[in-house]
């Protein structure tokens, strides 16, 4: 019967260009092709970050809690960018010395968050006999542009590793200007030009990393005021014992001064990129929602239509159990069985689905019986076709636009449960979606501390999408029921 | 009248045996998935008996006694018992309103470690919160709907559709959490955080319950209001689109009276009975609004058993008062909706 | 039978003004109607009948407004009568109106009581037994019984919810009644009931009465006068047994040829091919010449004049004297 499809194919034309007045249904449906690029590109451009969201080593690198690197346009005051350096100014290498050093520029209002300091370095003795319990000096030091320079590391022996049976060992030592030994130091380095009238604050009162890049005043430690110019962050190491070659590694030495701000979307506290999580949120947001809802859609035609094509006692009773399935709530069966199931986004999926279809099968029924009783469904019939032809060729197509409707105003109600779950703790660990991400947010205080990139993100992804189908979903009902229009 | 009485049999039945099916689905999934948890909380509970054993005894006499008192927790639980024998008994328990005793420790500050104890004591606070929001919003949103719908097509009309779309595409706990933002961080106008409540007496102690009520009520709302206002317009438009409001013109019934008369009245079963329903439902949807306010009720309740003490019993009595309300709430909205429009007839749907 | 004019129009012309143009649902429709008397007005959907029904309830929703023309009813102007008036003084009091649609034409949450009661209340002021006691003598004078003013709609067959509008619509004894399609939603008995039952009423109370719909053979039996309608038009006007057995203009000629006679044995039954105009742009000259068979050149050019031949008007140039 391929005029049948001719029909449908047509009304689907006629749909389509019907929809193309609806101004909403057209943002809403170009928001809907937004998040799916974003989505599709997700595994290309954030490779590994579903499965590696929770990884700490992978994001040692990001700022922590950045603002988005747009906010100099919209905020007051100039933020300093993320800066990571492979390679050193300068270089200097003496007899018994060796400095690397870093220049940085400090222009911005918002100083640096954190400076990083990954010095790995080389020293080799004269024989293998030597090659045990070997150490370095080593000192970091912070050169201000007024002169008052903060040491960080002052002259700390590192020791040096030899592989066996080599003379040439290596030595690491990382540092961060966030770890409490650094935080002391800021804070005695303040307190030596504290207004004495003003009273002292306690360590945990103030933000010891602004002390770093503050003007060496009275208000230090209570206000510090960002000292613009020039900073040399040096690098001293100077061997000992029987070392006589030694040296810092180029290729291996990194200086990460932590900005505050990064990418689109910024950083969160663990220093994760959240325009990178962003995108996996979505591709979650639209694999979720579109799963639940085209298979609860699936189901309810097949349930609704079933029900409506055969009547009497069939349908008298798969309207009591639909009744009865109505029923049962929803956000209950989830908690409790997420929480005992184990908290997979899968099972989530299937238990949306599985309770996502009764109110669906109820409207699809009573439409059902309308469509049945058109002419050429009873012609089909008398034609002799099964009733499983009847209602998968005739009946389902008739209804398939308006079911879409339904299932795209199904979307946002399953994006809103998964992340309202993830607040309360069961959401899937293995993934990245905009819930977690909030969720993460609310357990970091992120609110309480103002952090409002971190807040404002993956909730706007939530709204964006739960909007671009509402709208598409309420055009393509008005579209294809002209009754509901107005005027 | 009989038929009146068979529809109110018929939709009470009806929902006894959802209550029935849904509290033994819930103790099926409990009772053949718990085995570890049945463990923990025996090992808890022994754990806590060996502590206040008398110190002078054997350890002989400890084992003995340790062992005396596990057999006799896991009799108390039935943990041997078969496991139909374990849900039925869960099922008729739970029914039963015998929500067994929390196995926090600490009772959540609460001095009875009852379920129901514990319960009863932050379900008023939720019902403070969401009553007094529910009222407000299904209010504000049945008068801005009839307003938008009396004139159909104006802009207020339009900017109300574009509103209700976008707020119902926000998760409500969100603009919680923007909220928290924006009046609490930048503004300083409201606390960060409701809880605990304010160390005061008498009038102050009730200002101070407001302060902290403002924003998570103005959430609700802010969130809620433009999905009923839009609701409501449109189950009014869809009535003044009939005949017979254009018959009761001709007549020349008053305007007013063909608005608030004909049109309300015919519209009011689904308005009425889904502001019920709404009414009764959303206390389950509002839980993670209070845990982002940090309001003491029932979602903090929830939030602490489910992450911070693992309380079986406890989130099993949540879970199960929140299926109540949903029962009832459509058994209440049924039996409204049947006394609102006359057309219902026993056993049948409302044909549209 | 009076020879009082209890309905005056003249010129009258209804426009929708939509986003898509200027709809002319009505142009210049003239016509008067005399107590005791009948006028039927024929014509396919969207020519402009009930567009004429609802200028003359003043209830022309908008985007639409009457453009001018005159509606006297008994004497009174109401052209010009602001919307409160026309509720207070004019619908219901001087004209009512049996909408169609029989199933959907109560309010389904009032009684059938509450319903008719309206008009006495809100125009006449009686309310309790004595708005009861006359909803009751009008129900019975519609061959129903009283004891439906209990009931609610949905407990009433479509026939008997038609009476009770048409009893609801004489309550106030009105001076014109409009039926709008009064019978289309019942079975053919039930339609031959109330169509006799409208007969008497009407000789009983001695008002004027205006049937719409787009069955011929109906009016014909009804309606003392005829109003046929094209495209916004009245394309012809008179006296019912004249057009019915001679009609003059080319599409009542098809309309009437298209009635299905049960005992004339006919060849086939005529229909008009094509469909009628958008009225947004409705065609040039007459606006029936694209379907009519006997157009030509002029009436494609020049908007015809109205001719009265042997007492009956016709908008048509096969008549114009030369």
């Amino acid at each position: 019967m391929s005029f049948r499809l001719e029909d449908f194919k047509e009304r689907v034309f006629s749909i389509a260009s019907e929809f193309k007045g609806e101004r909403m249904g057209l943002v809403g449906l170009s928001i809907i092709i937004f998040i799916l690029i974003v989505a599709l590109a997700a595994p290309f451009l954030a490779s590994g970050v579903d499965g590696g969201w929770a990884d700490r080593a992978r994001w040692e690198d990001n700022p922590r809690l950045a603002e988005p690197s747009w906010a100099d346009y919209i905020l007051p005051g100039s933020r300093a960018p993320h800066d990571i350096r492979d390679t050193p100014d300068e270089y200097i290498e003496e007899a018994r010395r060796v400095t690397q050093v870093y220049n940085y520029e400090n222009e911005y209002d918002y100083t640096l968050s954190d400076i990083q300091v990954r010095a790995h370095g080389f020293a080799s003795v004269p024989s293998i006999a030597d090659a045990e319990d070997q150490d370095v000096v080593l000192t970091v030091t912070l050169e201000r542009p007024d002169g008052n320079d903060i040491t960080f590391i002052s002259g700390e022996r590192e020791s040096v590793s030899f592989p066996e049976n080599e003379t040439t060992g290596t030595f690491t030592r990382n540092f961060r200007m966030r770890s409490s030994d650094a935080r002391d130091t800021l804070y005695s380095f303040g307190q030596d030009f504290h207004d004495p009238d003003i009273e002292m604050p306690e360590q945990g009162q103030i933000t010891e990393r602004s002390i770093a890049f503050a003007k060496a005043d009275g208000n230090i430690l209570v206000d510090p005021e960002p000292l613009k110019g020039t900073y040399n962050l040096t690098i001293e190491v100077r061997p000992t014992g029987e070392i006589e070659e030694f040296g810092l590694d180029e290729d291996e030495s990194r200086v990460i001064f932590g900005g505050r701000k990064y990418g689109l979307m910024g950083t969160d506290y663990y220093r994760r990129d959240l325009t990178l999580g962003w995108m996996w949120g979505a591709r979650w947001a639209l694999i979720i929602g579109g799963v639940v809802s085209i298979s609860s859609v699936a189901i309810a035609l097949l349930y609704g239509m079933t029900s409506a094509y055969y009547g009497g006692w069939v349908d008298e009773f798969m309207q009591r159990l639909n009744e009865i399935l109505i029923g049962i709530p929803m956000f209950p069966i989830l908690i409790i069985t997420l929480y005992i199931l184990g908290t997979s986004i899968w099972i989530f999926v299937a238990l949306y689905t599985i309770l996502g279809w009764r109110g669906l099968a109820k409207i699809i029924r009573s439409r059902g019986i309308q469509i049945r009783q058109d002419t050429y469904v009873e012609a089909a019939q008398a034609l002799g076709s099964s009733g499983g032809r009847v209602i998968t060729r005739h009946m389902i197509p008739q209804i398939l636009p308006y079911a879409i409707a339904e299932g795209a105003l199904m979307v946002p109600m399953v994006i809103i449960a998964e992340a309202g779950l993830a607040v309360l703790g069961l959401g899937d660990p293995g993934t990245v979606t905009w819930g977690r991400m909030l969720s993460e947010a609310h357990g970091a205080n992120a609110t309480v501390n103002g952090q409002w990139w971190w807040v404002i993100f993956p909730g706007i992804g939530i709204t964006l999408v739960g909007f671009a189908f509402i709208a598409t979903g309420m055009a393509l009902e008005r579209v294809i029921n002209p009754k509901m229009r107005q005027r | 009248m009989p038929a009146s009485f068979k529809y109110f049999l018929l939709r009470s039945l009806n929902a006894l045996i959802v209550l029935i099916v849904v509290v033994f689905i819930i103790s099926l999934v409990f009772n053949t998935l718990s085995d570890e948890m049945a463990d923990e909380i025996i090992s808890e509970e022994v754990h806590a008996y060996t502590m206040g054993l008398d110190p002078e005894l054997t350890p002989e006499e400890r084992a003995e006694a340790v062992r005396e008192y596990r057999q006799e927790r896991i009799d108390h639980y039935g943990f041997d018992d078969p496991i139909w024998e374990r849900i039925f008994r869960t099922t008729y328990n739970t029914l039963t309103f015998d929500l067994g005793h929390s196995t926090s420790g600490y009772n959540y500050g609460v001095g009875d470690s009852a379920v129901s104890s514990i319960i009863m004591h932050f379900l008023p606070r939720t019902i403070l919160l969401f009553t007094t929001a529910a009222i407000i919003y299904i209010l504000l949103g049945i008068a801005v709907g009839l307003k938008a719908a009396q004139v159909a097509g104006s802009k207020l009309d339009k900017a109300l559709s574009l509103f209700s779309i976008t707020t119902s595409s926000m998760p409500m706990w969100w603009v919680g959490m923007l909220a928290i933002l924006i009046f609490a961080y930048q503004l300083g106008w409201f606390p960060t955080t409701a809880f605990p409540f304010p160390d005061e007496t008498g009038w102050a102690y009730y200002r101070g319950v407001l302060h902290r009520m403002a924003m998570p009520l103005g959430t609700i709302v802010f969130v809620l209001f433009g999905g009923r206002a839009w609701g409501t317009r449109n189950m009014v438009t869809s009535v003044l689109q009939d005949d017979y409001i254009m018959a009761a013109r001709a007549k020349g019934v008053p305007e007013r009276r063909v608005i608030y008369g004909h049109t309300l009245k015919t519209a009011s079963p689904p308005i009425v009975t889904s502001a019920i329903l709404a009414f009764l439902l959303s206390i389950g949807g509002a839980m993670i609004t209070e845990i982002i306010f940090n309001w003491p009720g029932m979602g903090y309740l929830l939030r602490n058993a489910l992450l911070q003490t693992r309380d079986v019993p406890t989130i099993m009595g949540i879970v199960f008062l929140t299926t109540i309300l949903w029962v009832v709430g459509y058994w209440l909205a049924d039996l409204l909706y049947g006394y609102l429009d006359p057309r219902v007839e026993v056993g049948a749907e409302k044909q549209v | 039978m009076s020879e009082r004019t209890i309905l005056d129009v003249k010129d009258l012309t209804t426009h929708y003004f939509t986003s898509k143009g200027v709809v002319k649902a009505l142009d210049d429709a003239s016509f008067q109607l005399k107590g005791g008397q009948s006028i039927g007005v024929a014509g396919e959907s969207g020519c402009g009948k009930s567009t004429m029904a609802f200028s003359l309830l003043r209830m022309v929703q908008p985007p639409g407004r009457i453009v001018s023309g005159s509606i006297k009813v008994d004497g009174m102007e109401v052209t010009g009568l602001s919307e409160k008036e026309a509720r207070s003084k004019l619908r219901w009091q001087k004209i009512s109106m049996v909408f169609q649609g029989a199933m959907d034409i109560m309010t389904p949450v009032y009684t059938v009581g509450y319903q008719m009661r309206e008009p006495l209340k809100y125009h006449k002021g009686l309310k309790g037994d004595k708005a009861k006691e006359i909803c009751m003598r009008y129900l019975d004078m519609v061959d129903l019984d009283p004891e439906l003013y209990y009931r609610y709609p949905h407990e009433l067959s479509g026939g008997q919810k038609q009476r009770i509008i048409i009893a609801t619509a004489l309550l106030l004894e009105p001076d014109v009644v409009i039926l709008d399609e009064p019978t289309t939603a019942l079975d053919v008995v039930v339609e031959a009931r109330i169509m006799n039952d409208l007969k008497r009423l009407k000789k009983e109370l001695d008002n004027g009465m205006i049937f719409i719909t787009h069955d011929l053979s109906i009016l014909a039996e009804i309606s003392d006068n005829l109003a046929i309608m094209y495209a916004g038009w009245i394309v012809e006007f008179g006296p019912a047994t004249k057009i019915y057995k001679e009609p003059k203009h080319p599409y009542t000629q098809k309309l009437i040829a298209a009635i299905p006679r049960l005992r004339k044995d006919i060849d086939r039954l005529e229909y008009i091919p094509g469909a009628p105009p958008e009225l947004t742009n409705p065609p040039s000259g007459c606006r029936f010449h694209p379907r009519c068979e006997q157009a030509f050149d002029k009436c494609t050019e020049v908007e015809p004049e109205e001719h009265v031949v042997e007492g009956v008007r016709v908008k048509c140039h096969l008549y114009e004297e030369d």
